[in-house]
């Protein structure tokens, strides 16, 4: 079932980091990331992030989207929509513009929602 | 005026048959040149930048890959050196063994090339640089005891066995799906493929992983890095885009 939702976001990525590769270090990339191995140090990308259920992450992300299935020890930052799926397990603190957390995930951290975000929904449903 | 480089195994009584249809094929159509021939441990360089100067407008190999990424490496580097920029390169490949590059650039063997270099259909690639050394196609070496430096900001460990590929253009690698190494997009992609033994009696489980680069180092202590699948170069080897870029005479329907 992962794997059949990703399928669109594994087409269009620009970098894929599979299973057997462990990264070492600032690992900043401007398109969309498929990370299935793991990766020690910080993750940053101006576009889409995807964490599959496997993978390992001791590091800060940053991204503009992202969906979450694996395990990160580290904050997150998403400017836009993060998804965190059933299998993630996430130990740290999580701020983003949109979110949606499924029944099973493993949350430990404070979560805030990005205040500029948050305005500019006001500001729609105030238009509406 | 065309300058044709010949490769030493050219020389060989087998081939003379086929060097002989390609002079034939060449002079009818009007395209001869001054013929070098190479020896087994003659570089080109030398003789290339010599005919540059005398005023030749294409160089030609005629030969292998070997030959072919020695002439490219070669004409890259005196055009780096502001002797002559973009001079066409041509290639008639000769013989089945070590032959791959030709395919993908829509050259046929032999002497049916000489019409693609009649036809003169002229691109400009971007090369690989690795060290001193220029190449169009691909570098690989294996995953063991390989590890990789990207621009100085992080490594990636590989804890299967299996290969990792360079590309600038894809010949023997096949890539994941919707992922395409472009020669004309001014960067390479690094792609490494393993095999994760799960079971002995059932099929192993492939893993893929791409990083497109701009700058990387290889270290490894006991392997070469095999580049256009013939010339070994040794480890450490930084590897990114080169300056130069090289023009390709190559053969009808192929765009990239």
């Amino acid at each position: 079932m992962f794997k059949n939702n990703n399928d669109n976001v594994s087409k269009n990525a620009e970098t894929i980091i599979g299973p057997s590769i462990k990264v070492k270090g600032n690992f900043h990339g401007e398109g969309n990331i498929v990370i299935e191995g793991t990766v020690e140090g910080s993750v940053k990308t101006n576009s889409f992030l995807l964490v599959s259920g496997k993978a390992k992450i001791l590091a800060d992300i940053k991204a503009k989207n992202a969906k979450i299935g694996g395990e990160i020890n580290g904050n997150i930052l998403i400017e836009g929509y993060l998804e965190i799926l059933s299998t993630a397990k996430i130990f740290g603190d999580i701020e983003a513009g949109q979110l949606s957390i499924e029944k099973g995930a493993i949350l430990n951290g404070k979560c805030l929602m990005t205040k500029n975000n948050l305005a500019a929904k006001e500001e729609k449903d105030v238009i509406k | 005026m065309h300058v044709y480089i010949y490769a030493s195994f050219v020389s060989d009584a087998k081939f003379s048959k086929s060097i002989s249809k390609i002079e034939t094929r060449l002079t009818d159509l009007g395209l001869n040149g001054r013929i070098i021939r190479l020896g087994i441990i003659k570089s080109p360089h030398s003789m290339i930048e010599d005919e540059i100067k005398k005023g030749a407008k294409t160089i030609v190999a005629v030969g292998d890959d070997y030959l072919f990424n020695q002439i490219i490496d070669s004409v890259a580097k005196i055009s780096s050196s502001g002797a002559s920029k973009n001079i066409p390169v041509g290639f008639i490949p000769v013989g089945k063994k070590n032959n791959i590059i030709s395919a993908y650039l829509g050259l046929k063997h032999e002497e049916e090339s000489c019409d693609t270099i009649s036809a003169r259909r002229l691109q400009i690639f971007d090369l690989g640089q690795i060290n001193d050394t220029r190449f169009l196609t691909e570098a690989k070496i294996s995953t063991k005891n390989t590890t990789i430096e990207f621009d100085e900001n992080y490594t990636i460990e590989i804890n299967n066995p299996g290969f990792i590929s360079i590309i600038n253009l894809p010949t023997t690698t096949i890539l994941p799906v919707n992922i395409k190494a472009n020669p004309k997009d001014g960067r390479l992609e690094l792609y490494i493929n393993t095999k994760k033994n799960i079971n002995f009696l059932k099929n192993n489980l492939i893993d893929q992983s791409v990083f497109p680069f701009n700058k990387i180092k290889i270290f490894n202590l006991n392997e070469h890095i095999v580049v256009d699948g013939s010339t070994k170069i040794k480890c450490p080897a930084q590897i990114g885009i080169s300056k130069e870029k090289i023009n390709l005479i190559i053969g009808k329907n192929i765009n990239f």
